[in-house]
């Protein structure tokens, strides 16, 4: 199977040189999830936004398709390597609005990107709310109507960060039950950043342990991740040396 | 007032001036609005550079058989030259509203000289204007003092509008918009509310207060009804020349605020 996503000796380092993230290789392929996690400050988040390229790495390659990221226009990589950040950011209008956005703002006939929009709705759970105020949604809702807007845009990536860390027990059991399904219903691939182990070994095939910046571990879920595994401990996955 | 010849040739102005300033300071550090410093500093900037304006425009007005000397349409670019002299003062006092914000100046300049320079220009060709620098300073200045007002409101609302909603425009970004689709709401708050001014006297015009250049133009005799409409038509004028600043601004502004790759800078 060929690689869609793929970084090699990826760094990123400040505008003020502090060192954020360091030497990470992984690569990932259709259909497979991977588990970003470590302790708060390893990098997690950094990792998913240089893969947005919301930042631009300072060392290393990405490459989508085996071709890199500078071969495609940022706006069309950013379409096919959807990012859902951690605390939903909606914008004003209706729920149908917000799950619309995408498609068109690649200019998609409104009967189109009401239609990507109504799909992905439907897959979140949120179509009977499409003409409720976005503003009006609970956390979880506005969560699950973040995901909605990223798979409308139609990607083949879709990076995930700590997607339901703000979320009550209740809702983040939720959320997770619909990654679960939509995991299976949509051929993506997933980068999930997690500061719970349990829930990466629930989600991911394979997982990525950041620390300080650097890859500490790397390989299958189950030998990375520990069931009940916490953020400090050590890992019992394949080492990566420094 | 005190009689006495010192009094005259506005010493006794100054000292009520004085009075008041010290009224304002006193005002500012009762509520701890912690702009003593830079109110006292401007107020002692505006009264400097006011007297040497006065004195400036006093040569300046004195100098047509100067400028008859050194040929046709050296006043006019005299004029130019002190415009844009002025307008680098205002463009480097809107920037100062805009940091941390990247590089603002440039942005805040064209936005200071576009609106003013449109405005003297539609007002020369028109025949509004008589092309003499004894005109075109004052009105100039006028305009340029206006455009400095709006930008630092655009900027510093667009500076508030980007760091409240960073995230929203990250968010934007993320699904493919570019810089530029992702700040046009931030943009339209920011300009919105520049025109707040423009639109409280434009509403109160006439109610609330008069216009000095109408005021001015009824004592001198003139028609009521046509000093009325002049004066709108300069309201329109001012407000045009703002408006047309702080969209420049904005726009310009908005551009440093992303990288090539449409990746939103800190600040």
């Amino acid at each position: 199977m060929s690689c869609l996503l793929e970084a090699r000796g990826l760094g990123y380092t400040t505008p003020d040189r502090t060192r954020l993230l360091h030497e990470v290789n992984f690569a990932l392929h259709q259909g497979e999830t991977l588990a970003v996690v470590g302790p708060s400050g390893g990098g997690k988040t950094t990792l998913l936004r240089c893969l947005n390229r919301l930042l631009e790495p300072t060392t290393g390659t990405l490459r989508l398709h085996e071709r890199d990221y500078d071969e495609y226009p940022v706006t069309q990589l950013r379409r096919k390597i959807g990012l859902v950040f951690q605390l939903p950011a909606l914008f004003p209008g209706t729920v149908a609005d917000n799950a619309a956005f995408g498609p068109r703002l690649r200019g998609l006939e409104d009967e189109a990107g009401t239609e990507l929009a109504r799909k992905a709705l439907e897959d979140v759970g949120l179509a009977d709310r499409a003409d409720q105020q976005a503003d009006t949604l609970s956390v979880g809702q506005a969560q699950r109507l973040c995901l909605a807007r990223a798979l409308a845009n139609g990607p083949e990536v879709l990076l995930l960060d700590e997607p339901t860390a703000a979320l009550d027990k209740e809702s983040a059991a939720t959320v997770e039950a619909l990654l679960l399904k939509l995991k299976a219903d949509w051929n993506l691939a997933w980068v999930v950043v997690s500061h719970d182990e349990p829930q990466g070994l629930r989600l991911a095939d394979r997982a990525l342990r950041l620390e300080e910046g650097r890859m500490v571990a790397e390989g299958l879920a189950d030998e990375i991740l520990r069931v009940g595994g916490t953020d400090e401990g050590p890992s019992d996955g394949k080492g990566v040396g420094p | 007032m005190i009689p006495g010849d010192w009094w005259d040739g506005g010493l006794w102005n100054l000292v009520v001036t004085l009075a008041l300033a010290i009224t304002v300071l006193l005002l500012v550090r009762w509520r701890k609005l912690q702009v003593e410093p830079e109110l006292a500093i401007s107020g002692i900037r505006a009264t400097v550079q006011l007297l040497a304006m006065a004195l400036l425009l006093v040569a300046i007005f004195n100098a047509d058989s100067l400028f008859e000397l050194m040929g046709t349409g050296a006043d006019i670019w005299f004029s130019v030259v002190v415009l844009i002299c002025m307008g680098l003062f205002a463009a480097h006092t809107s920037a100062q509203r805009a940091r941390p914000m990247p590089r603002p100046l440039q942005p805040a300049l064209v936005g200071v000289l576009c609106g003013p320079g449109l405005v003297l220009l539609f007002l020369a060709l028109t025949g509004g204007l008589p092309l003499k620098a004894t005109f075109i300073i004052p009105v100039g200045s006028m305009a340029i003092g206006n455009g400095m007002v709006i930008n630092s409101l655009t900027l510093d609302r667009l500076k508030a509008e980007v760091r409240s909603n960073r995230a929203r425009l990250e968010a934007t970004l993320a699904l493919g918009a570019t810089g530029v689709q992702a700040l046009a709401p931030q943009q339209r708050e920011a300009l919105q509310a520049s025109l707040i001014p423009y639109l409280d006297r434009l509403k109160t015009l006439g109610l609330v207060w008069i216009p000095g250049a109408m005021t001015g133009m009824l004592l001198a005799g003139e028609d009521p009804i046509w000093a009325a409409t002049f004066q709108v038509l300069i309201m329109f004028m001012v407000m045009l020349s703002g408006l047309a600043s702080a969209m420049a601004t904005a726009i310009l502004m908005g551009r440093k605020l992303f990288t090539e790759n449409e990746q939103l800078v800190e600040f």
